[in-house]
């Protein structure tokens, strides 16, 4: 450690008469080292936490994916996370709303201008704060992986562009009606699972993010994030595999299905979170179990670094925001200002990026156990088609 | 040799054929009923459910408010109508004025030879249009009322009040927000016959149609509904779905006006059957009032007279239906707003589509008001029924291919037979291929060549079917 050099003070060997002061001066000067030791460590400490995270900024990209007006409660699921994400601490430049319809002005709407989350509290989470990037037919397959990829054409808008770096951690939430492997975009196309995972791969190699939040509240939400194999992503859904995801409740004044179960239950937690609470994704995991929500949700880890039971809900729901006011002086180390020539020898051959890991083994066991695989209608058809055509030919000897 | 063309093969058939086939045509018939009866029971038959998910039914919460006013306009209308067979065009056109709708008016007379009365049949018809207040007004739902003068009134029931309703809902609605589609009020004179909405909204010609042009128009009509009402207070509503030629409206129509009437505690019929309560299951699972029902409602399929002004819109492939209430015998007690409820329901669930009516079925026979039999299991009873005439045909071909009457008495084997009798299929197949081009060659040939020869498309057909007549002679004569 530096600073230790710097303050440990040579004990000079004091004249015999003041022995006593010199034990007490030397005991001051003890506890003075031991404090500003301590301090300094402190400091480094600080220093170092700061840097523990890993993360440095935070980014949110959440998308309603369902249109009509039956599907009301897929735009109030998103707007709802929006505000409670918002509320957090993510400024709406580093949020990406996209919602498929416009439910506040369709003619249905019986409160216009409003979109409202809860049947009794009639809070309207469509108001004049709301941002939404991608509206209506802009919000497809394509525009959600080039927003997750970057690969965007040079004329989009900043605010349509997610900006993210290697440090910055991604919360990713989607909802709408999903099956095994596919969500359902806009009543006419999928997302599927494998797609998904490459997106995130693509995601990895380009250093996009540093951690990502995966929540998925469809039906059978599990599988679409089973394919996922770029490290550092959670994921949770509503629902297993052959599970549907179900409504909360009616509001009888607006005549829909007004929110889902788990993202209500989600809501509610998330509702007591503060930008300084310390509560961590392992108490998120455990919202909505299945006497409340009717379904068991599911969550992925094994790709994820660190030990859940640490990692702070605000890390993904909310922005980083480490400010520590000390009124001591930070040591730092002296800066060496004479240059020394570096001679760089260039090797020749390719560059690439380093593993910041060691990756796993690859998993293509299961690849290879690809069979082609008939349908039971098929093979019986044929088998009768053949029978037909054995007798006629045995016949007509 | 093939299957069916060796003679030791077809003499086999032959034999069985014609030994089996008056007995199993007999059994085939008596057979079909049976499996009519069976496949209405509530064993068979599946219940019904809401198709389309858009629809909610009964999900929104009642607002609809009957207010006084009704009596009035119900009152004035019976006044009229005891005098007078005309319709009171004024005063209607006035009332749906001051109420706000774009009111239209039609005036038609229809001529033809088969009508009983000489003289014309002259009439007039009024619209009257809600525009939705924050939407385009692309789509449209129609409430029809019939009005039925004095005449019709003893003949089938006064509707009055149906249309007293109708002006207290649209009063209502025109201070709503939530509107999606307008609302077409539509009343019109001579029940079946003349111009309904139908051919005043599609301007179709008719050579027995005279009609005044209609100046308003609302968007494509997403359902109908029409509504016959007696009086204050009802027994029940019997639904009427049958329109013209046996068409019917699509289920979910159904099913959502049924779950409406249930909400309301109205009782809901059709051919006089509601839901089988629990007594009538206990008899041999219903079977009695689910055949008698199912057989009413293929009877009045198979006629092809609409069961009400609603196959009027069938056609134009508008789903529609009849709310027909059955008067009750008590004379005290208001239902206007219960009926109230249940229109306003239906009209809600119609304002949540996106699309036409496409989900559930839209050939199928109703047991009861809960349950439907669709085309795929009726289909079982109707393809016995036809291979009745195909075994008959078949075993007519062999005894016309014989020397003699008897059965018994075989031709040896072994011997071709004389003629040309034994190619069976494929002459079967041909026949069908040739009748299958000479019904689709009038059309292509009237289409296509008719301009040619400056004929009128009538002789034109007439000269085709001659000429085909003609060739086929001289391919017959020339062997």
């Amino acid at each position: 450690m530096a600073g230790k050099n710097e303050y440990s003070y040579p004990i000079s060997k004091m004249a015999a008469p003041c022995a006593i002061w010199k034990r007490i001066l030397s005991l001051i000067v003890i506890v003075v080292l031991i404090s500003h030791l301590s301090l300094c460590s402190s400091h480094e400490e600080t220093a170092e936490t700061f840097f523990k995270r890993g993360h440095t900024n935070n980014w949110a990209v959440l998308v309603c994916t369902s249109r009509f007006w039956f599907n009301y409660r897929h735009v109030a699921n998103v707007l709802s996370m929006y505000h409670s994400v918002k509320r957090l601490g993510i400024p709406d430049s580093q949020i990406i709303l996209m919602l498929a319809d416009d439910m506040a002005c369709n003619p249905r709407n019986p409160r216009p201008a409003s979109v409202f989350n809860n049947a009794y509290q009639h809070i309207n989470v469509y108001g004049d704060d709301v941002e939404v990037d991608y509206r209506g037919y802009e919000v497809t397959v394509e525009s959600f992986i080039r927003v997750l990829t970057g690969r965007l054409p040079p004329s989009t808008p900043r605010s349509k562009r997610l900006m993210t770096d290697d440090r910055s951690n991604v919360l990713v939430y989607m909802t709408g009606h999903g099956g095994d492997g596919f969500l359902k975009f806009q009543d006419s196309e999928e997302i599927s699972s494998i797609e998904l995972a490459d997106a995130f791969g693509q995601m990895w190699q380009k250093r996009r993010y540093h951690e990502v939040l995966y929540i998925v509240d469809t039906c059978q939400a599990v599988s679409m994030f089973q394919q996922f194999y770029s490290p550092n992503i959670l994921g949770v859904g509503s629902s297993q595999v052959g599970e549907d995801s179900l409504s909360h409740h009616v509001d009888s004044a607006i005549g829909v299905y007004i929110i889902d179960r788990y993202t209500y239950y989600a809501l509610e937690f998330l509702e007591k979170i503060t930008t300084t609470s310390q509560k961590t994704m392992d108490d998120f995991f455990k919202v909505c179990p299945y006497n409340q929500c009717h379904s068991h949700t599911g969550y992925r880890t094994d790709l994820f670094q660190r030990d859940i039971s640490k990692v702070l809900v605000t890390d993904f729901f909310g922005s980083v925001r480490n400010v520590e006011v000390s009124t001591s002086r930070l040591p730092l180390s002296e800066v060496n200002h004479t240059r020394s020539k570096v001679e760089t020898k260039v090797s020749g051959g390719t560059y690439y990026y380093v593993d910041q890991f060691p990756s796993k083994p690859a998993e293509n066991s299961e690849d290879k156990k690809q069979r082609v695989q008939f349908s039971n209608q098929f093979i019986i058809a044929n088998t009768i088609l053949l029978a037909i055509a054995a007798v006629v030919l045995v016949s007509r000897r | 040799m093939g299957l069916m063309t060796n003679p030791k093969a077809q003499k086999i058939i032959e034999k069985v054929v014609l030994s089996t086939y008056k007995p199993l045509s007999v059994l085939l018939y008596i057979g079909t009923f049976v499996a009519i009866v069976i496949v209405s029971s509530s064993l068979f038959s599946a219940k019904t459910y809401i198709s389309e998910n858009a629809l909610l039914p009964g999900l929104v919460e009642k607002q609809y408010k009957s207010t006084s006013d009704i009596n009035g306009y119900a009152n004035y209308l019976e006044g009229i109508s005891k005098t007078d067979d005309d319709i009171p065009m004024a005063w209607l056109q006035q009332t749906f004025e001051e109420i706000g709708l774009d009111t239209y008016s039609q005036n038609f007379s229809a001529s033809h030879p088969f009508l009983n009365s000489p003289e014309d049949v002259r009439g007039t018809n009024v619209f009257a249009i809600l525009r939705a207040p924050r939407i385009a007004g692309t789509e449209a739902v129609v409430f029809s009322i019939p009005y039925r003068g004095k005449a019709l009134e003893k003949k089938m029931g006064s509707t009055n009040h149906g249309i007293a309703l109708m002006m207290s809902l649209a009063k209502h609605f025109i201070q709503q927000s939530y509107l999606s589609k307008d609302i077409i009020s539509d009343s019109r004179q001579r029940e079946y016959r003349g111009s309904s909405l139908g051919e005043a909204y599609y301007d179709t010609s008719s050579d027995f149609l005279a009609k005044s042009p209609l100046h308003g128009r609302s968007g494509t009509i997403m359902a109908a509904i029409n509504l016959e009402l007696p009086g204050r207070r009802i027994d029940h509503f019997d639904l009427r779905l049958e329109g013209l030629n046996g068409q019917l409206p699509n289920l979910d129509l159904f099913n959502v006006a049924v779950k409406l009437c249930e909400k309301e505690g109205v009782k809901a019929t059709f051919h006089g059957q509601g839901s089988l309560t629990h007594t009538e299951l206990r008899d041999n699972y219903g079977i009695r009032y689910t055949s008698k029902t199912m057989l009413s409602n293929m009877l009045r399929q198979a006629s092809g007279k609409p069961h009400g002004i609603h196959g009027l819109f069938l056609r134009y492939g508008i789903p529609a239906l009849t709310l027909h209430g059955i008067p009750s015998n008590s004379k005290k007690g208001d239902q206007s707003h219960s009926i109230g409820y249940i229109l306003e329901g239906i009209f809600r669930s119609v304002n949540n589509l996106l699309e036409r009516f496409h989900q559930s079925f839209f050939f199928y026979v109703l047991p009861e008001t809960k349950k439907y039999v669709s085309i795929g299991l009726y289909m079982i009873p109707m393809g016995m029924l036809l291979v009745i005439p195909t075994i008959q045909a078949l075993a007519l071909w062999f005894l016309l291919g014989r020397k003699s009457k008897n059965i018994d008495k075989d031709e040896p084997i072994g011997e071709e037979p004389k003629g040309q009798h034994h190619y069976v299929i494929p002459v079967l197949i041909g026949v069908h291929v040739c009748g299958l081009l000479l019904y689709l060659s009038p059309e292509f040939f009237v289409v296509n060549f008719s301009s040619y020869f400056g004929l009128p498309p009538t002789e034109a057909l007439v000269d085709w079917v001659r000429s085909c007549l003609y060739w086929y002679n001289l391919i017959t004569s020339y062997k």
